[in-house]
């Protein structure tokens, strides 16, 4: 029994100095000795432990884990090692205990966030399937609608319809908890946010709770999906609300901190650095540890008949992760809650006192000559003046035979902007035609705000004749304008041919579909290989491509890579259901490309490619 | 004498928790047919632990009223469990042995 290595002297010293709670234990259990370090672990004085009935600790292997509790409810988690010994010459036992609740919590935390990354991934791949099958069921649909005169089938297809954008509601919602969601982060000020937000805060909260901010002074900016933000700030008021069904109060503080190294040790997947910290407070009904452990979770509610839906809390997790932040929850039952959200400050955010300035982008400027046919003198001004604003020479005309008039007498007219409606019997459209026919090469530009229908021609849209609807914004006409004017002007008369490299056969159908009606012709390819041998086959044939990002052979980026390397000018679109936050961003310096979210409607389809003037 | 009661100390659902029930039901199984257990949270019954002056957890007691046992620990190692309680295992046969008292 005895391992008398040591004499019980050198015991005795090793035992004093050492830096775990040591106990020596008689053969029924009882404290015969505590040494100094025992007292951090149990709370008590060593003394006070001589003679308590702890037990034997009968250990099978090295080491064995046990809870410690010290007085007032504590527990420490700690590892027990036991030896035989001798004390006072008889058989006892030597209990060696260390304090272990450290590296507990963090295998907690560990083996917490693989199993968020495990939902995530599960939920992801749903959300992503759902999505493309959305796309086609709300196309199909919106065709149906288009084309039925009957009018109870049209009542049904409106149900359907709704149904289906809820369903892509509800996949959004997954997708953000999967922290897939396409984000379009922007320098944004949280203080602002937040200031913006109060009044629909406090209309959420209702006259029973108080709602107080506390907003810090100097504080950074963040670069995040703004749309994103106050939806998780409003899922933490809304969850304040139902915890405090007899009133209270809610508090909104937002405040710079800096996450230091130890923090960042102690908390998995989180970077040292500075950050912009938004609470959330109440005092309602708090949590238990067990509930706690499981309110990100998609679905998770204790809300009874229907209240919850539980994908508050995964939107406000998934959003936060997204943007490289980090949520910490902290709870009492019974008291309330406090939620933390921490966002990393904007980079190249230096100056924070700066006053927020509306980060927009330039406007699209020129110095070609446009004119404007527009009966309503007030439209007709203000897109004169904004355009002469943008370095535009322009003339003004209210209906179309004094627009031919201007036409006819200045030759540097290389722009027709128009109303579709205008007065004297001779549409934009018209105008439009007879316009190209006296001058060849002529840009048209027609406006309205009944899209469509009038200008597609047999279903096509006359070539040579781009539309932009009302109403429209200085910047968007400006925008517009540019990729007109700087369009190549040698296209081939005829439809446009379009490669669309999507795997999912039913999406190709559907996008074939979507652009038949407008007149463009498709090439369909299911992968990364088939889709460079039709582009090699027709380079120079090719008017756009359509690329869905996740292709089974190889991701779609490289695709575009691909066709990039060749033809720099191609208009490209990207098409993504689990679009990575970065997606857009990763484009952004694209210009002949955009990154379309599925699922989308055959307009927005159309839209796109209009935009680039395809 | 008969009705013996193992009282089992736990904290919350735990891994540790769960790991020493199932060894207390294994004790149960090889001990006499009537033996008694009883499983306490400290959790949700922190008076009891502290009645009991429970300072760490599990802690299987065995309240003789003579001589009370405790052990603590997951009770993974059954056999010197039975041991050190005084008990002796089932044969393999599965007759009950009579319970004998080891000697102080
Ligand atoms: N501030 C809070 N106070 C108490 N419990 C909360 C709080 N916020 C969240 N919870 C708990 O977390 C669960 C999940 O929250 P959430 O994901 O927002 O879904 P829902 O609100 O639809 O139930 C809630 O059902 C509730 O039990
Ligand atoms: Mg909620």
């Amino acid at each position: 029994m005895a391992s008398a290595a040591f004499t019980e002297k050198e015991i005795r010293f090793l035992v004093e100095k050492n830096a775990d709670g040591i106990l020596v234990l008689d053969a029924e259990g009882i404290v015969l000795f505590a040494n100094p370090a025992s007292e951090q672990i149990f709370g008590r004085a060593p003394e006070s432990l001589i003679g308590s009935p702890i037990g034997v600790p009968l250990v099978s292997g090295d080491t064995s884990e046990i809870v410690i509790h010290k007085p007032g409810g504590k527990h420490v988690d700690a590892e027990i090692r036991v030896v035989d010994t001798y004390w006072d010459n008889r058989p006892a036992r030597l209990a060696s205990i260390r304090d272990i609740s450290r590296r507990k919590a963090q295998e907690e935390q560990l083996r917490h966030s693989s199993k968020m990354e495990a939902i995530g991934r599960l939920t992801a791949g749903i959300a992503h399937d759902f999505n493309n099958l959305l796309t086609v069921v709300l196309g199909n649909l919106e065709h149906a609608q288009r084309q039925t005169d009957d009018e109870r089938l049209a009542v049904a297809l409106d149900n359907a319809a709704h149904g289906a954008r809820l369903a892509a509601v509800l996949t959004e919602r997954l997708l953000a908890f999967a922290r897939k969601k396409p984000l379009e982060p922007k320098l944004v000020s949280p203080n602002s946010i937040v200031a913006g937000m109060s009044e629909l805060l406090q209309r959420t909260l209702g006259d029973t709770i108080n709602i107080r901010t506390v907003l810090a002074e100097d504080l950074h900016r963040v670069e995040v999906d703004q749309t994103e933000l106050e939806a998780a700030i409003l899922n933490l008021i809304v969850n304040a609300r139902d915890a405090m069904p007899s009133g209270g109060e809610v508090i909104v503080e937002t405040a710079n901190i800096e996450l230091d190294h130890a923090y960042a040790a102690r908390e998995t997947e989180i970077a040292p650095g500075p950050y912009v910290m938004i609470s959330v407070t109440d005092s309602g009904v708090g949590m238990s540890p067990e509930i706690l452990r499981q309110v990100f979770e998609p679905f998770f509610t204790t809300k009874e008949g229907g209240r919850g839906t539980g994908l508050g809390l995964s939107q406000v997790y998934g959003f936060v992760k997204q943007s490289g932040g980090h949520v910490k929850l902290y709870s009492e039952p019974g008291h309330g809650t406090i939620v933390k959200i921490y966002l990393p400050k904007a980079m190249g955010d230096p100056f924070s006192q700066e006053p927020s300035i509306e980060q927009t982008e330039p406007l699209s400027t020129g110095h070609e000559t446009i004119l404007i046919v527009e009966d309503d003198p007030d439209v007709r001004a203000y897109a004169a003046s904004g355009l002469r604003g943008l370095g535009y020479k322009v003339f003004e005309a209210g209906e179309a035979s004094s627009a031919l008039e201007i036409i006819e007498n200045e030759p540097t007219i290389q722009l027709l902007f128009t109303d579709l409606g205008l007065p004297g019997g001779m549409d934009g459209k018209a105008l439009a035609a007879c316009a190209q026919s006296m001058r060849e090469g002529l840009k048209v530009l027609i406006t309205t705000a009944y899209a469509g229908s009038a200008l597609v021609h047999e279903g096509r849209l006359d070539p040579g004749v781009d539309l932009l609807s009302k109403p429209f914004t200085l910047g968007s006409l400006g925008r517009r304008l540019r990729e007109i004017l700087d369009r190549r002007s040698s296209r081939k008369a005829g439809s446009a041919r379009v490669l669309v490299a999507e795997d999912e056969v039913l999406l190709r159908m559907f996008i074939a579909d979507s652009l038949a009606d407008h007149g463009y012709e498709l090439e369909q390819a299911g992968s990364c290989a088939e889709a460079m041998a039709k582009f090699r086959a027709l380079s120079g044939d090719l008017a756009a491509a359509i690329i869905d990002l996740g292709l089974p052979d190889r991701p779609g980026d490289e695709l575009v890579a691909e066709l990039r390397a060749v033809s720099p000018d191609l208009p490209i679109i990207v098409t993504t259901g689990l679009s990575q936050a970065d997606v857009a961003a990763r484009y952004v310096r694209d210009r002949r490309l955009r990154v379309l979210g599925k699922p989308f409607s055959p307009q927005a389809l159309v839209d796109a490619l209009r935009g680039l003037v395809v | 004498m008969s009705g013996f009661l193992l009282r089992l100390y736990i904290a919350g659902r735990s891994a540790i928790s769960q790991r020493a029930e199932q060894n207390l039901f294994q004790l149960q199984r090889l001990i006499e047919p009537d033996c008694k257990v009883e499983i306490i949270d400290v959790v949700t019954r922190p008076e009891l632990a502290e009645q009991a002056g429970i300072l760490a957890t599990p802690t299987l007691s065995y309240e003789h009223p003579e001589r009370p046992r405790r052990v603590i620990g997951d009770l993974s190692d059954t056999k010197r469990v039975l041991e050190f309680l005084g008990f002796r295992a089932q044969e393999k046969d599965g007759r009950a042995i009579e319970p004998k008292e080891k000697n102080a």
